[in-house]
This record gives C-alpha cells, structure tokens and sequence, in this order.
C-alpha cells in the first residue's frame, strides 16, 4: 500500500488524502450513529403507537360490552336513549378504528378491519332489530288493542242486541272473558317470553271463534255483527301473531346475530390485545436488543474505521515519510562524499521528487569530485613512480657509468699498458716482441668496441623498435631452431621446445634477441656430458600472465647470484666469450613488453629462467587480427 | 350453494332486506305463462334447479334464496311475499302458528305414495329408533282440530323432500382418527383435549342439540325429553356450556359454513359441529376433516316444501306442478350429487349412474371418480362415504333439528352462551 502511494500520488495529494480520510471516518461514525439511533428511535416509535392501539383495544372491551348492554336495554325496556347511545358508542367506536387503520401494521389492520366489519354487522343488525321492535310495539300496542277493543265492542254490541235468552248469552259472555285472557296471555308473553302463553292465547281464540261460528249457524239478526266481529277477530289474531314473530325475529337478531357479532368483536379484540402485548414485548426486546447492538456496532464500527484510519494513515505518513528518511540518508551520505549513495526510485513529480533530483545531482558532484581525486591520485602515483623511476635510472646510470667507466677503463689500461710495453720494447728495439704486443693492444681495443657496441644494443631497447604485434611463439622459436640448428648440432645441444606455446604481444626482434641470448647463453654455459645439454622450452599460464620457462641442465647458479648476473657487463664465467651484456639486455627487453625475467636455479641442478609476459588483452588481439587483415602493422608509439 | 351459509347472513344479508319485507325485484314474467315465487335457502335454490325446472314445466320460476333467520321471518310475518317456501322441518311450527302456510292437498302430489317411511312414519325400517324432537312425521299432518300431527289425513302441512344427518367434524391430522359409531361421540365437543379449539353452529335450534348431546355423551347430564327440554334442563345445559366457554374451551361460534371452513383450514378449530359442505371443501383442501358418525347417533334434518296462505288459483296449481317436479327424478338426483337424500329415492335412482347410487345411496366405494354438480371431480375412486349408507345413517338418527316451546328462552340463554 505504502509503495502504491509513494509511486501514485504526489506528496501533497496523499496529505490531503489522510485527511479527506479523517473526515470521512468521522462522517461514517456520525452517520452510523444517527442510522442507529434513528432506528432505536423507530422502535421506540413504534412502542408508542402499540401503546397507543392498545388504548383502542381497551376502548373496544369496554365499549362493546357498553354498546351490547345499551342494545339490551333498548330491547327488552325500549329507552329510545339507550338506542342513541348505541348509535353513538358505534360511531365513536367505528371513528377510533379508523384511526387506528391508517397507522398500523398489515397484522394488526387486518384484525382492525376485521373488527370493524363485525362492529358494521352488528350496528346493521341492531338497526333491524329497532324496526322489528317499533313493528312489534306498533302491532302489540296499536294494532292488537285496536282489533280487541273493536272485537270486545262488537261483542258487547251483540250481547245489546242479542236476544234476552240465557243461551245466548250464556254464550257470549264467556266470549269476553276468552278475549281477556288471550290478550292477558299474550301480554304474559310479551313479559317473560314464555311460548306456553301464546298457545293458551291461541287457544282461547280458537274458543271464541268455535263460539261465535256456533252462534251463527242458528238465523239471527245479528249475523253480521258476527261476521264483523270474526273478520275483527281474524285481525286480532293475527296482529298478535305477528308481533310473536316479530319479538322473535329481533330476540333470534340480538341473541343470536348480535351476540355472535359481539363475540367476535371481543375474541378479534382479544387478539388484537395479545398481538399488541405481544409485539409490544418483541418492540420492547427489540429496542433492548437494539440498544445493545447499537453500541456494539458503534463500537465495532468505529473501531474498525478507527484501524482503517490508523493503517491509511500510517500508509500515508509512511509513504511521506519514508522518501524522506531514504532521502535524509541519501543525503548524508552524499554529505561524507559518497558518489554511490543510493537514491530511491521516486516516480511521481512532486516536491520529494526535486529532492531525490537535486541528491542525484550532489552524488553526480561527489562522482565527478571522486573521479578529480582518483586522477588525481593516480597522477601523483604515476609522479612518484616516476620520480622512483627517475632515482633508479640515476642509480642505474650511476652504475652504468661507473659499469661502463670501469669496464671501458679496463681495455684502455690494458692497452695503455701494452702501449707503454710497446714503447719500451721499440726504444729496446725490440720490434718484434712490440708488434706482437700490438695484437694485445687490438684485442683491448676491440674489446671495448664490443663493449660500446653492445652498450649502444642496450641503449637502443625501447627507444628504436618500439612496434609490438601479436607474436606466436611457436613460429618464432621454430624460426630461431632453424637458424641455430647448425651450431647446435656442432656442439651437440639439443632444444627442446615445448608444443603450444602462446603467442605473446611484442617487438619480433626484441622477442628474437631475447630468446636468442638466452638460447646463446645455454648453449655456452651447459655442460651436461652425461645427460647431454640441452634447453627445454615451455610455457605456463599463471593469473594474466603467461610464465615462459627455459630450462637447461648446465651447472646451475648459486642463488647469490640470481640478481647479478642480470647485471651490466656481469659474467660468471670468465672464460667464455661475451660481454656480460646479455641478459641484462634480457631483463630491459623484458620489461620493455611489462615483463620480468629471473632465474630459478642452485648449484649443479640446472637454472630455469623464467618469463613473465602479460596476457594480451582481447583489444591487442582484435587490433592485431584488424591489423593483419588489412596489411598493415599499427605503430603504437 | 351449502345449506347454510345463511345462518349469519341472517346477519348482514338479512338485516337490509328483513327491514323492508320485502325482496328486490329481480326476473319478472313479461308473458302470460304462471310465475310462482319460491323463498328459501341456498341448499334448494340453486340456478341449475331453477333453470331445469321452467325447461321442464314451462312456468316461470322465480327463486329468493336467503338466511335461516330471515326467510323464517319473512315467511311468518307475510305470507304475500312467497309462493312456496322451502326450509327445514323445524320451521313448520312457527309458520303453522303464524298462520302464513295452507295445508297440502295430498291428492295433487303425484308422488306422494313413493316418499319414504323416514317423512311419514319417522324412520326408514321398522328397528331403526325414531330420532327425538319433531321428527317430519311428527308434525306431517294436518289434523281435523287444526292443529299439526302424525295421524295420517288428506293433507300435510309440508312436502318432505331434501334431507339429510348432520354431525360434528374433526380435523384428523390433529385428533386421533376414530371409529364410526364406536368411538366416535358429541362428547368430543366438550372434550377437554380439545380445549379452546371447538366450536359451535350459531344456531340455537341446532346448536343446542350439539350441545345437549355432547354434554350427555360426557354424563355431566340428562335430559328427560332432549327433543323439547325444560327450561330447567335447558338452564342445566348452560350452566355446563358456559362454565366451559369462560374456561376458555370454545373458539366460539361459526356463523356460516366459510366461516366454519375458515376456523378448521386455521388451525383455531379442530372439532366443531359442521354441514357436510364445509367437510367437503376442507378435505378439497387437503385437510384432512372427518365428518363423525356420532355412536350417540345424528342430527337429522327435513327439507320442506310450504305453501303460502294466500295462494291460490293458477299459481296454487303452478306450485303443485314445482313440487311434483321436485320429486319426479331429476332434481333427487342432482341433489344427490351434492350428498343430500330425497324423500322418494327411487325415481331419482334413474338419473344416476350405478356408481353414483352406491356411493351416494348405498355407501359403497366409489368404482370411479365421481362429479359433483359443478362438473368438477367431487369423489375419488375407492371413496367411502362417511357414515354408510342412507339406511345406516337415518338407522342412527338421535334427534331431528326441532323449534322447542321454549325458543325464546333458549335464545336468551344462547345470548349470554355467544358472550361468554
């Protein structure tokens, strides 16, 4: 994450970032606890207005058991207040539950509605039961007492009218008191609902009709009044046979109808109570369960946005940070003068960017102030080197003039001396004996040109021939075997040469008088009677260099004399022919090509001189490959 | 239709039209063929019948179905609203007091020799007990003094035809299936088991005699004529029935047969007195409600057939000719389909497949799916009406839906049952 935002966003950016992130965790955590507490809230919402249904629920015990009793009252008493009071309980009661429709829950609505459809059938029904009573009381008191009074009128109308004969009106007299009782009975009925009643009353009317269809069978004048007081009868009759059936139609309607309307009114609105209870206990858990969670999801929440905003704003810091502290050290080390201090990679253009370019730009001094000093360095080692050089070659020329001095003077007083012999002999007269000592004088004197010719050889190593190439030593000592292989067969020396030497960068001539010096060396200096002289040839690789050994089994060297004998004019053997200038012109040929020379021997064990020629770099051969295809030999002075 | 979806529809249908006595106009005859008005419940007056019945006759029919309660009234109180009234037997006391019916002619009724024992003398065969209260037979007869009796005479106060038993349901996932006539028993209503999951029909003709017999099939008492109790016995029932109502062993009481479908399909119900429509669409909703065969025996009930006092002339004799048509095959039959009997059985066996009658009649198991008269598959294959045969189940009849002298009283003791 960290390297993600130092390689996508600029500095300041990433600052911003840190605290856009601040103020959104906080914005999180407010909204967080507004959504919870707003839902608490709810539930507490929602407690409220259980409790408020179950002040409906309340209402509706109580005021249906008040509306029920009113309907009664209204029923058997008949209190026109107590049917208003129905009206009106039903109408307040139908007002709350509408109420209470608009706000509630499906559950709960449906039973409200459910409730309310009961409380509509019963206020219906209740209506029909006050038009069934008012029929009742319009027939029972109206129409019955009219039709009996009317029957009792034309009864008593006969009696008038009748004949005085006992029989008649032993017949009629008994009719009045039939009427009687059946309006007696029926009153009964209408008091205590007694069905016996109404069959005595029927009965006895039925008396009264026997009655009065037995008294117009006989011819009388007063048929029609009979008729008349049948027909009243018949009215009678049914005026209160109606009225049972409308009593029993409104009694089947509040008894029946009504208190199952009424019933259901209560078990919905005990329902309604229990759900309510019910869901006011769950609301009240909820709200429990509710606070608790809040607060462990506050704390969860916030908790974690807290993490979020920790890590991302460490990330952040971090990804500020931590260019900065690299950059610090960058610095510091830039500081002690590292020119390889290390800059860290920084992708993104912003103000950490400019200071890792402006360290690279110090470490760029640093390298370019190092490379001064090393140059510089090297410039007073290559000064020292060759102020050493200089000594040594004042050493050596010192030496090489006392040398030269001393082994020139040699030959002069030699000759000096067979000069002044000379002249004593020619002032003696001794002709003869002065010119043989001439000879003396002439070998001194070639001697020294010898010596002066071989020093003028010595002077010319690395200052004429100076042109190298790449030498194959295999063709040169092969070249060197045929030009030597007469002498050698002469004095029976035998040169072994060993197969695949290398090939080695140098000046051919030089290369060929080294090798022929040494080559001349051995074969004036080995002695092997037994085994036979003879010079062995080979090459070893060592490091960068190439190790070329030459190996004779001559007498060997003492080791005191490892170095002198790379001396000027240095002999160890007199007696043989030379200067004593060979292999010193092999150690300046040697180090010409950056090489040695130096001898590996002791008494009697043979000497083994060895070269030390560098490996040619890929370079010399590429040019000396480059140098040979197109004909031409590159002088590299 | 059911048989009684009414009884509380007395409640919200009856309430609008028992007010104004009178019935909305509907179907009028514009031609000069006899229309005769038939107010009744929704058991009879189906359209198909009515359909069926001016193809045949060629009169106009006009059917007025309505609530127990509101049609009683109606027909005690004007006799000038209806032609022919079809209710039940238990009826016919009220209507005969009221003076709203005539008597029927018996040599107009083309049939009557083939109606069976069960309307004339009370019972199908000779050992079959004749149920308590008023048994059709028992109030059959118009008597030379006026009043209704057994002793047979030229006229009848009612036509008996559609009938049938009527017993308690059970919901069989719930309560321990039992053995028709064995073990089952009107005791399981006041079975504490089953505490606060039974109720009872809103009718206090009929639900008094669940009652009545459940509380003698406990033993908590017994009664010296169930058929027309006391009020002494009927405060006796009571005191038992409303003890258990405040103990909370009632859901209460059903006032149609949805809403008795609706309390067992809830689960708020799992016995209750029931009409065999009610059992028929439970188990059509796969639950599984078994329609007891009471070992105490049934409830018997008997379709009648009235004619208004104020009838007379054509329309007297179009209304002779309906109620010879309903005996005359056709209607039996497609009553059949709905599990209800006719009185005269064997001309309605004509116009019904082999099946048909050993299923419906006989109690034999179905040999094929069998329709109802919606046209839809009513009976499975292998079903086995409950009960047995139409012989086995009038052999088993307790008592028949019956008006008690003491109807008011028992309205008034209903009251404070409801509210318990």
């Amino acid at each position: 994450m960290i390297q993600y935002f130092i390689n996508h966003f600029q500095l300041r950016y990433r600052i911003y970032a840190s605290y856009m992130a601040a103020g959104i965790v906080i914005f999180a955590i407010i909204m967080m606890t507004y959504v919870v507490f707003n839902k608490v809230a709810g539930h507490f919402q929602d407690f409220i207005t259980f409790s408020n249904q179950s002040q409906i629920d309340l209402l509706l015990t109580a005021q249906v058991a008040d509306i029920h009793r009113q309907t009664l009252i209204y029923t058997y008493e008949g209190h026109q207040s107590a049917a208003d009071q129905v009206t009106s309980i039903y109408g307040n009661l139908i007002q709350q539950i509408d109420q209470n429709l608009q706000h509630s829950q499906p559950e709960i609505k449906r039973i409200l509605t459910t409730i309310k459809q009961h409380l509509v059938n019963y206020h219906a029904t209740f209506l029909q039961v006050k038009q069934q009573r008012d029929l009742q009381q319009k027939l029972i008191n109206v129409e019955f007492r009219d039709n009996a009074t009317a029957v009792e009128r034309l009864i008593n109308q006969l009696i008038l009218q009748s004949d005085p004969s006992v029989a008649t009106q032993l017949e009629l007299k008994p009719i009045l008191s039939s009427l009687l009782l059946v309006e007696k009975n029926v009153f009964r009925y209408l008091d205590s609902l007694d069905a016996s009643y109404i069959i005595t009353a029927k009965n006895s009317l039925s008396s009264v009709f026997g009655s009065l269809s037995a008294i117009n069978v006989q011819e009388n004048p007063v048929r029609s009044i009979v008729d008349q007081a049948i027909y009243k009868l018949h009215l009678y009759e049914q005026s209160f046979t109606q009225g049972v059936q409308r009593t029993r139609g409104y009694l089947y309607l509040i008894n029946v109808v009504m208190a199952a309307e009424a019933y259901e009114i209560h078990y919905q609105s005990k329902k309604f109570s229990t759900l309510i209870t019910e869901q006011m206990r769950k609301k009240e858990q909820a709200i429990h369960a509710g606070m608790r969670e809040a607060l462990y999801l506050l704390l969860l929440f916030g908790a974690c946005l807290l993490m979020i905003l920790i890590t991302f704003t460490y990330g952040i810091g971090k990804s500020i940070a931590m260019p900065i502290t690299q950059l610090t050290e960058t610095f510091r080390e830039l500081t002690q003068g590292s020119s390889n201090a290390h800059i860290p990679e920084y992708p993104v253009s912003d103000e950490i960017s400019e200071l890792a370019h402006a360290a690279a730009a110090f470490r760029d001094k640093n390298t370019q102030t190092e490379r001064l000093l090393e140059e510089s360095m090297q410039l007073t080692q290559q000064l020292e080197k060759n102020k050493a050089e200089l000594e040594r070659s004042n050493d050596e020329l010192e030496q090489f003039v006392y040398t030269v001095s001393h082994d020139l003077k040699s030959p002069l007083v030699t000759s000096m001396g067979f000069i002044g012999i000379i002249r004593k002999l020619a002032d003696q007269g001794q002709y003869e004996q002065a010119i043989e000592k001439l000879d003396k004088v002439t070998l001194s004197i070639e001697r020294m040109g010898q010596l002066i010719t071989d020093l003028l050889e010595l002077s010319r190593i690395g200052r004429i021939d100076l042109d190298k190439k790449m030498i194959d030593l295999n063709n040169l000592l092969e070249q060197l075997t045929s030009s030597h292989s007469e002498q050698m067969r002469r004095v029976g020396f035998h040169w072994v040469i060993k197969p695949d030497l290398p090939s080695i960068y140098g000046n051919e001539s030089r290369i060929r008088q080294l090798f022929e010096n040494i080559l001349s060396n051995a074969i004036k200096y080995t002695h092997n009677p037994e085994q036979g002289s003879k010079l062995e040839i080979g090459a070893i690789s060592h490091e960068d260099h190439w190790l070329i050994y030459c190996q004779d089994n001559g007498p060997g060297i003492e080791s005191a004399f490892h170095q002198k004998i790379f001396g000027l004019f240095y002999r160890l053997d007199t007696k043989q022919e030379g200067s004593g200038v060979g292999l010193a012109i092999a150690k300046k040929v040697m180090k010409f090509h950056g090489g040695d020379i130096w001898v590996e021997s002791s008494s009697g064990a043979g000497a083994t001189f060895w070269l030390k020629f560098p490996v040619p770099s890929e370079e010399m051969e590429r040019v000396e490959h480059d140098t040979s295809s197109t004909g031409f030999i590159t002088d590299r002075r | 239709m059911n048989r009684r979806t009414f009884l509380l529809q007395s409640g919200a249908i009856a309430t609008a039209t028992i007010s104004s006595l009178s019935f909305p106009s509907i179907v009028k005859a514009y031609n000069k063929k006899p229309t005769i008005r038939v107010l009744g419940t929704h058991v009879t007056l189906q359209e198909a019948i009515r359909q069926q019945a001016q193809k045949e006759l060629g009169i106009n029919v006009e059917f007025y179905p309505g609530g127990d309660a509101e049609v009683l009234l109606k027909a005690s109180t004007d006799p000038g609203s209806f032609d022919i009234y079809e209710q039940w037997s238990d009826s016919i006391r009220i209507l005969w007091m009221a003076n709203a019916i005539q008597p029927i002619d018996i040599k107009k009724l083309r049939y009557w020799h083939e109606i069976n024992g069960l309307s004339k003398a009370g019972r199908l065969t000779d050992q079959a007990p004749v149920g308590m209260g008023d048994a059709p037979h028992k109030i059959l007869y118009y008597q030379p003094d006026g009043s209704l009796g057994s002793t047979a005479s030229n006229h009848i106060s009612f036509l008996p035809y559609v009938h049938n038993t009527d017993s308690y349901g059970y919901n069989a996932a719930i309560v321990p299936k039992g053995i028709p006539y064995e073990t089952e028993s009107w005791g399981w209503l006041l079975d504490e088991r089953y505490h606060g999951k039974v109720a009872i029909v809103n009718a206090p003709t009929i639900g008094i005699f669940d009652l009545a017999l459940a509380a003698q099939a406990q033993g908590l008492m017994t009664f010296k004529d169930m058929g027309n109790m006391s009020r002494a016995e009927i405060d006796a029932l009571f005191e038992i029935v409303i003890a258990k109502k405040r103990q909370g062993h009632f859901r209460g009481v059903w006032t149609s047969v949805p809403h008795s479908v609706e309390l067992m399909a809830s689960g708020q119900v799992v016995v209750a007195s029931m009409f065999s429509p009610a059992v028929s669409k439970l188990n059509g909703m796969g639950i599984p409600c078994i329609y007891a065969a009471p070992k105490e025996g049934y409830r018997a009930w008997q379709g009648v057939m009235c004619l208004s006092r104020e009838l007379h002339g054509e329309r007297l004799e179009a209304a002779y000719v309906f109620m010879n048509w309903w005996l005359s095959g056709w209607p039996g039959a497609f009553i059949a389909r709905q599990g209800y009997y006719i009185s005269n059985p064997q001309r309605s066996k004509a116009f019904m497949s082999k099946s048909e009658w050993d299923y419906w009649y006989d109690g034999k198991p179905a040999a094929e799916s069998l329709k109802g008269t919606d046209g839809r598959i009513s009976v499975q294959e292998g079903e086995v009406r409950t009960g047995g045969s139409y012989t086995k189940r009038f052999e088993n009849v307790a008592i028949w839906n019956t008006v008690m002298d003491t109807y008011e009283y028992t309205l008034m003791k209903w009251n404070e049952f409801v509210l318990a």
